[in-house]
């Protein structure tokens, strides 16, 4: 994945966008934010926030016709948010005072603006915070405009006056009675052009009667020529607003009507070109999202009960302080996060994904790599729920996988993360597992089982029922069996290469066989062929046993209904969940959906190999999918229901209801540790070369027969620490053939290290008279010692 | 200021040019950036035991002065080669007149004193466009830097600044910066065995902090304006 | 050198190649291309090393997670 695909699935991430009600606000109040800061009982940070995006909040807070209540989510479930009452009341009810506007120093250049209206004034308090000079003329004797003919009772004089004041604060420079343009016998036009020398710009907002201005280029319908972005007109530093452009040919009904929010919006366009302008920078670069638009944030409202809005108590006032925290508690907070609601692994880091790629960018770029972005790529368990819930289809398990590819070609994958799931993998697909086999008497098949590597450790008893009952089910054809690891731990760990040989490695094999049709029992398996080898013809060992499995007795250990999990990799799999609800339903088992299941199912934390780069997000993983229900859980992965069942849950394998013993309660049974679960492979790959082809396996080495004792605690120690127990054999047969290993006088113990690979395994242990070894503790590291150094 | 660590007896022992990472190479790597001709004054500013100095003398033919607090460095310095003007002083106060220098070498020093003040003092004492040379460790994480902070005074770590920090500093100081290049590879190189055993500093713990702040090293020239 | 690993609780051992008690010395450790020296309990014979339990999932994992996260 390279630079730009990344930065083009951050854009895909809509969370960023502004509340519909915000988009819609000509000058985009932080009404979301607001509102927060209100039902806190905040007002002081309300008003911080409405006063930024507002220069005379008193006033308008009067007198907006709130064109952001149009858009308001809360529309349809109950009424709109109050916004417009919410600002006035965090203008009452603020417990300090806002000092005044913070200017920059004053620089040389002075704007002319023409017309105090509240688009001119807007202007001209812009223009003057940013430290240009502001010389403001006005025809009539008072600024304020139009403001003058709004009713007294909603917008009380004095409160008009007051909030005014401040652009003589401001030091703004106010020509009252000082018509520019209108009247005055001749020469209006030089007027213009002698101003606009004298000026370093003009902002023209005195009404509609631009053709009072003869030097100003019109177009064929008469009207003044206005750039719709920049407001610029045909003289470089004359801009036009107000009435005027509603009577310019992009005029559209919008803007034509007249609004006091609209005009503050112009007025404050205007002066960041007239800004732009005098610091001789672009005009027109990166100008979106200015006036009024429609946002692409999406908000899911389906969980959302409508409420009515709270209404004034004596309506001639507005709002007290605990009506207006009741209004504001009442917005919805507009967000997406669609895909954090469902995903433990995005709450955990406490973002969303465009924050999230944005880190993954920084990380691969290598420039100033965040601390945990390395665990944070490796931690998604890659299961797709994110892109299958986001309303762009954004696949935070593509770009953590695409990441990790990008890490180990760059050599900077930490060697800890997956190391100890590949050499799993490479034990599955060595000697002591990997096996290919037509049946017995014939040197082709026709159809071939592939249990699985995981399957075959946790169950390997099914998997030997569950290659008979295929024998028997299929009697025309030759089901052959083929044991192996499919490869996933190194495509999930982005290990690209060893994917490529563990694939052709399978290729070689599966050739030999005739290209048969391949029965997979694990969906991760399912998956991993279904991608990657098109050529072949696959099927779901759940769909075959749908298709000619027996009726099994009623069992009696569980107590129905039971709640049926569909492993992640079954996502799309809906052939596969049908088959086994079939399965389910003709055995008259009752099940249970859990909210998120099918295409919107959750991961266990297996994939990915979640489980083993984070442990902690793992548990959350688990913890939060086996509450959703009370009832035991059902399941066709071994990996989900021993993940499930290793944090508590009762929880059964799909095998358990089909091939296991009636009166067993499976739900209990405890997976095996990773020790066994290479002994069971290696054991059940021995007994299928003896019963079905009477052979027998490879010759063990001399490590493989050392005794080990082992309490339980010693047990759960090693399986803590990701050690086997052949690492531990290693080591003792090692100490023992060379000598070297150190001797405890108080507690006679002997202790001993070895490295077989990159990890340095260290084992306390004492012999026994019977030439077994019990173990006291075991540890291991990866630094090296004594050499390796570079010097 | 304590200069304790890098007075302690064991980096004399051997190589005084292991003080620093890659000793010569990366002033050497800098140099080839120069325009400096012989007849300049350079003056080596930490010149410790006097390394650098030797090597300007014998293998480039340039005469350099140097400076540094010790006094016990310094007569070692002064035993190697008796005839290069050294004298005891801080970079913050240097005793040498307005403009008389063309170019100063700053090795993995900067940090070592109160940068800001040495870097003024460089900038008083260069001649107009002359060069001042810096190599040192720096932050490549300004977000962890506060994991070096606890690290023993009397060496760099606790004083060492990010990327923008030191570029800003020199060029509000009067300097125009004309290269700044990423060395860090040469940390990977440079043992801090010696570090570890004249500061007291617990090798593991130097390890985690360096790594969690990113510590990198560059080198920088900087003309002065 | 100072000690910075506690290795009083692990004066008992010793040899059992050389059946001589470890002494503390110097030892090279190195991981992904940095080294550093510490002291560490060894025979001094033929150099066998001791790591303690504490020493390994203590301060050298959190410096292999510091290195691989660099
Ligand atoms: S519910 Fe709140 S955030 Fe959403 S549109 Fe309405 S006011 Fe804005
Ligand atoms: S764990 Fe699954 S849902 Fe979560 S980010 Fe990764 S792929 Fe998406
Ligand atoms: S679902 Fe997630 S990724 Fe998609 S837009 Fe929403 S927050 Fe962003
Ligand atoms: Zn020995």
């Amino acid at each position: 994945m390279n630079q730009k695909e990344l930065r083009e699935q951050e854009n895909r991430c809509i969370q960023e966008q502004a509340p519909a009600c915000s988009a819609a606000c000509p000058v985009h109040v932080d009404v979301r934010g607001m509102t927060a800061a209100i039902a806190k009982g905040n007002f002081d940070d309300a008003q911080e926030l409405y006063r930024k995006s507002i220069p005379f909040p008193q006033i308008i807070s009067r007198i907006c016709d709130q064109p952001c209540q149009k858009t308001c989510l809360r529309k349809d479930l109950g009424g709109a948010i109050e916004i417009a009452a919410l600002e006035r009341a965090c203008l009452d009810f603020a417990g300090r005072d806002f000092p005044a506007v913070k200017q920059l120093a004053r620089k040389s250049k002075t704007v002319a603006i023409v017309g105090a209206g509240i688009s001119g004034l807007t202007a001209a308090y812009d223009l003057a915070r940013k430290g240009w000079g502001v010389v403001l003329f006005e025809a009539s004797g008072q600024i304020g405009g139009g403001l003058w003919q709004t009713a007294p009772d909603l917008l009380p004089r004095d409160v008009l006056i007051d909030d005014l004041k401040i652009i003589e604060q401001m030091g703004i420079e106010i020509h009252l009675n000082s018509p520019i343009g209108r009247t005055g016998g001749n020469g209006h036009g030089t007027l213009l052009a002698r101003m606009s020398h004298e000026f370093s710009a003009i902002y023209l907002c005195a009404g509609p009667v631009a053709s009072d201005f003869h030097d100003l280029k019109l177009d064929g319908n008469g009207y003044v020529t206005i750039d719709p972005v920049t407001f610029q007109t045909s003289i470089e530093n004359v801009f036009a607003g107000g009435d005027i452009l509603r009577f310019s040919t992009f005029a559209n009904n919008e803007n034509l009507h007249h609004s006091a929010i609209l005009s503050l919006s112009e007025g404050r366009r205007a002066a960041i070109s007239i800004d732009r302008y005098l610091q001789t920078v672009s005009l027109s670069a990166s100008r979106f999202f200015e006036g009024q638009y429609t946002t692409t944030l999406f908000t899911n409202t389906k969980k959302i009960t409508p409420q009515p809005p709270r209404l004034q108590t004596d309506l001639s006032t507005c709002y007290r302080p605990d009506e207006a925290v009741a209004e504001a508690d009442r917005c919805i907070q507009c967000e997406c996060m669609e895909c954090v609601h469902v995903c433990a692994y995005l709450e955990h880091y406490q973002a969303y994904p465009k924050r999230y790629i944005r880190e993954i960018y920084n990380n691969l770029s290598i420039v100033m790599g965040t601390r945990h972005s390395n665990q944070f790529i490796n931690t998604c368990a890659l299961c797709g729920l994110c892109a299958e819930v986001c309303p762009t289809n954004l696949d935070m398990g593509q770009i953590c996988k695409g990441a990790r590819i990008e890490m180990v070609k760059q050599q900077r994958m930490p060697a800890s993360a997956h190391d100890f799931a590949l050499r799993d993998m490479a034990f599955s697909n060595g000697e002591k597992f990997s096996l290919t086999k037509n049946p017995p008497g014939t040197n082709v098949s026709t159809y071939v089982f592939f249990p699985g590597c995981q399957l075959s450790a946790s169950y390997p008893h099914y998997v030997e029922k569950a290659y008979s009952f295929l024998k028997e089910s299929l009697p025309e054809e030759k089901v052959g069996l083929m044991l192996r690891c499919c490869g996933a731990p190194a495509d999930w760990a982005g290990q690209e290469a060893l994917f490529a040989e563990s694939n052709q490695q399978f290729l070689t094999e599966y050739e030999k066989m005739g290209n048969p049709k391949l029965i997979l029992a694990c969906s991760s398996c399912y998956q991993i062929y279904k991608k990657h080898f098109p050529q072949i013809e696959i099927t779901s060992f759940w769909e075959i046993y749908d298709q000619f499995g027996p009726q099994t007795e009623r069992r009696i250990t569980e107590t129905p209904p039971l709640a049926l999990h569909d492993p992640c990799s079954t996502r799309y799999e809906s052939k596969i969940q049908d088959s086994v609800r079939n399965i389910l339903r003709k055995n008259g088992i009752e099940i249970e959906e859990l909210p998120l299941n099918r295409e919107k199912t959750e991961c266990c934390s297996y994939g990915g190999l979640m489980w083993l780069a984070n442990k902690q997000v793992a548990e959350k993983m688990i913890q939060g999918r086996v509450n959703q229900s009370q009832s035991d859980y059902l399941t066709y992965c071994a990996m989900c229901r021993d993940f499930f069942s290793k944090n508590g849950k009762r929880s059964l394998h799909l095998f358990d209801l089909l091939f296991g013993k009636l009166e067993t309660d499976y739900a209990l049974t405890i997976a095996p540790d990773f020790s066994r679960r290479h002994e069971n492979r290696a054991r059940l790959k021995e007994k299928f070369l003896k019963e079905q082809w009477s052979e027998s396996m490879p010759e063990t080495q001399d490590f493989e027969k050392i005794h080990l004792i082992l309490t339980d605690s010693v047990k759960s120690q090693i399986e803590n620490r990701f050690i086997l127990e052949e690492d531990i054999q290693k080591v003792i047969a090692n100490a023992e053939k060379s000598g070297k290993r150190m001797f405890n006088q108080t507690t006679n113990h002997y202790l001993a290290y070895f490295k077989p690979a990159s990890v340095t395994y260290w084992v306390e242990y004492s012999p026994q008279e019977n030439g077994a070894f019990e173990i006291h503790k075991a540890y291991s590291h990866r630094m090296e010692i004594g050499r390796g150094a570079v010097k | 200021m304590t200069f304790t660590v890098y007075e302690h007896p064991i980096w004399l022992e051997s190589e005084p040019a292991s003080m620093h990472p890659e000793g010569f190479k990366i002033t050497e790597r800098a140099l080839k950036h120069c325009n400096i001709d012989p007849s300049s004054t350079i003056l080596d500013v930490g010149c410790g035991a006097g390394s650098t100095l030797n090597i300007l003398q014998n293998e480039n033919n340039l005469q350099g002065i140097g400076i540094d607090p010790s006094a016990n460095l310094l007569s070692y310095a002064h035993q190697m080669n008796a005839n290069i003007w050294l004298t005891q002083a801080f970079a913050e106060h240097l005793p040498l007149a307005n403009e008389s220098i063309d170019a100063v070498i700053s090795e993995c020093t900067l940090s070592l004193f109160n940068a800001k003040k040495a870097i003024q003092e460089c900038q008083r004492i260069l001649k107009p466009n002359g060069y001042f040379i810096v190599s040192d460790l720096y932050a490549r994480d300004p977000e962890n830097i506060d994991k070096l902070k606890e690290l023993p005074g009397g060496t760099s770590f606790p004083r060492v600044m990010d990327q923008e920090k030191i570029i800003r500093l020199i060029m509000i100081n009067g300097f125009k910066i004309s290269i700044w290049q990423d060395c860090s590879d040469a940390l990977r190189q440079f043992s801090l065995d010696k570090l570890t055993e004249s500061s007291s500093i617990d090798p593991f713990d130097l390890i985690i902090r360096a790594a969690k702040a990113k510590l990198g090293y560059y080198f920088l020239i900087a003309r002065k304006k | 050198m100072s000690d910075y690993v506690d290795l009083s609780k692990e004066k008992n051992w010793m040899c059992a190649n050389c059946n001589v008690p470890l002494v503390s010395g110097k030892v090279d450790i190195s991981y992904l291309g940095n080294s550093f020296q510490v002291n560490l309990l060894k025979c001094p014979i033929c150099n066998l090393v001791l790591v303690p339990e504490d020493l390994a999932l203590g301060k050298m994992a959190e410096v292999e997670k510091s290195l691989e996260d660099k």
